[in-house]
């Protein structure tokens, strides 16, 4: 094979009435590092036009046509003092209100989404390395640490739900003598002006705090050292199964919440629905 | 398709007429204020394809290239541009909506109803806005999916992932104030839902959060108006803004994220046998692949 040749050629031509010397060698990254060079990058127009106009005659024709064919919702007039059975929350919110069924209010509607929220800004700053970005899942066993976290989550939250169907607000604490009669502090607040101490009892700290709380970081523990165990993951990996039992939750409470939710926020099928269920 | 032939007699006519279409387009674009607006040529070479990046204020905000992987349909799904273009919309639509809606709790209701009967494509708007308020929520979600199944969130994209988390609750928070407008029950479920959870906050600011959302100790009229007032400017407001710092990010940190390239080390600058630098192709692929050796004299 003919030895390559390198081709070379000056950045700066040279000014014959100047000397020059090497300062200084130093190892870095070139200019053109990560910028793509001319033949993995496309001048924008008109490549990126195209696309970007395409797409939005695409969106618009798209909403226009749906626009057409269903009306937005408007039910009866507003009145609070006769709310809808099931009166439920936007879609998008209806994970945190299927969470609301199952826990404390507090804990369901600020803690967990704080702690998540949280969790996901402080994500980039966890896992740094940068050598497989921009691959789907990364790696091989990125893939599939996202199906079996799906699985992982639809299968426990699946369980948990039904659980708690027949024992909810901690129903089965009842079978525990005494623990309605136990009141413990939780915080204070003011009474005419002096503070005092809140309390509940001992069932409800139980139901609405320790078991869901031992119950959603037991689980999560769990993804997380069977993930450990099974594929030996690195950062990245350790963090798709974490976001994954994240996304799926997010979205399969939402389904549970909308189609599985009757009369009472009780389950119930989906073709068991009592009218205007669905807020849509 | 061929075209058939031009019959004899129409080809000097036809041709006169291309010409004068021609002189009659020069002269537009010849005109000083084509020249003012359009201050480049048309793009079809590559410097002016350069040039239309730059003098257009609308096409700045894109670079003059972009990595193909950018392009790949299925690398982003187009998600993120979706969202935006759903926000264009929403703006677009909601201002004309703003035209027909009176926030007052007696009057809110039957605008509603007026819009599906008494005004011109009334329903069609008010549909369309409904409908892209729904889409914007889930290809925001879908959005936020995909670049951290691709690994967008990383370095030197690390502040711009957190950025993209707050405009997901900012886009959560859009919807929802809008959601409330309609004044119905739907709206009732969601704002009584709502604010417990907000009063679910520990100690005095759960009652404080309560307050702030509803404007009183029951929602009604108060909390209309003010979820009117989050919805028209502040949340818009904060929205445009950090949007802007989300693009503008994207522009800072390089483009889209994408795979590095085997060039990261294919291409270094080294000094020249000839005195000054060159870049030089180094035929190893590997990132970690040693720079080369400085030649061993360098001339004076």
């Amino acid at each position: 094979m003919a030895k390559e040749e390198t081709v070379v050629q000056d950045i700066n031509p040279k000014d014959p009435n100047k000397t020059y010397g090497l300062m200084e060698l130093m190892k870095g990254r070139a200019p053109l590092v990560d910028k793509g060079g001319p033949e993995e990058s496309l001048f924008s127009w008109p490549h990126l036009m195209l696309w970007i106009t395409v797409v939005f005659l695409g969106l618009l024709v798209v909403l226009v046509g749906i626009s057409w064919i269903f009306d937005a919702p408007l039910r009866e007039p507003f009145d609070v003092d006769v709310p809808e059975n099931p009166a439920k929350a936007p879609w998008y919110f209806l994970n945190l209100q299927e969470l609301l069924l199952h826990m404390d209010k507090s804990l369901a509607g600020v803690l967990v989404p704080t702690v998540v929220l949280g969790a996901l800004m402080a994500l980039p700053y966890i896992d740094r390395n940068t050598r497989d970005t921009g691959i789907w899942y990364g790696t091989k066993k990125g893939l599939q640490i996202t199906l079996f976290t799906t699985v992982y989550t639809l299968g426990w939250i699946t369980v948990g739900v039904l659980f708690d169907e027949t024992n909810i607000y901690g129903g089965f604490l009842r079978l525990l003598p005494g623990l309605q009669h136990i009141t413990v502090p939780t915080g204070v607040h003011l009474v005419a002006g002096d503070l005092a101490l809140y309390k509940v009892s001992l069932a409800t700290v139980v139901a609405g705090w320790l078991l869901p709380v031992v119950i959603m970081v037991g689980l999560t523990g769990l993804l997380v050292a069977i993930v450990e165990v099974r594929w030996r993951p690195n950062i990245r990996e350790r963090a798709i199964a974490l976001f994954t039992g994240f996304a799926v939750a997010y979205l399969y409470l939402i389904v549970i919440s909308m189609f599985f939710r009757g009369l009472g926020m009780h389950l119930t099928w989906p073709w068991d629905l009592p009218p205007n269920a669905i807020p849509f | 398709m061929m075209l058939p032939p031009i019959p004899g007699p129409l080809r000097a006519p036809l041709d006169k007429a291309i010409e004068v279409n021609k002189a009659v387009l020069d002269l537009i674009r010849q005109s000083p204020p084509w020249k003012s607006i359009f201050r480049n040529p048309y793009p079809n070479t590559d410097e002016n394809r350069a040039l239309v990046m730059f003098n257009s204020f609308f096409l700045h905000i894109m670079p003059v290239k972009v990595k193909r992987n950018t392009l790949k349909w299925n690398y982003t799904f187009g998600m993120g541009l979706l969202t935006f273009y759903l926000f264009v919309l929403l703006t677009i639509t909601g201002v004309f909506l703003m035209f027909l809606y009176v926030p007052a709790a007696g009057q809110a209701y039957t605008d509603m109803q007026r819009l599906g009967t008494n005004v011109a494509y009334g329903q069609l708007l008010r549909n369309s806005h409904r409908w892209a308020a729904h889409l914007m929520v889930l290809f925001v979600f879908f959005h936020m999916c995909r670049v951290f199944y691709t690994g967008g969130y990383k370095p030197p994209r690390d502040f711009n992932w957190v950025v993209g988390v707050i405009l997901f609750v900012l886009t959560l928070l859009l919807s929802f104030t809008g959601y409330i407008l309609t004044w119905d029950q739907l709206a009732a479920s969601a704002i009584t839902v709502g604010a417990n959870i907000g009063a679910a906050s520990p100690m005095y600011i759960g009652g404080l959060m309560k307050a702030f959302i509803l404007g009183a100790d029951d929602p009604g009229p108060p909390t209309l108006i003010r979820v009117y007032a989050f919805h028209v400017i502040l949340l818009p407001f904060a929205v445009f803004t950090m949007v802007g710092v989300h693009f503008w990010r994207i522009r800072k940190d390089g483009g889209l994220s994408a795979p590095a390239t085997g060039r990261k080390a294919r291409q270094v600058i080294v000094p020249s046998t000839r005195g000054g630098f060159s870049v030089k192709d180094v035929p190893a692929v590997s990132p970690e692949a040693p720079l080369p050796a400085p030649p061993e004299e360098v001339r004076r």
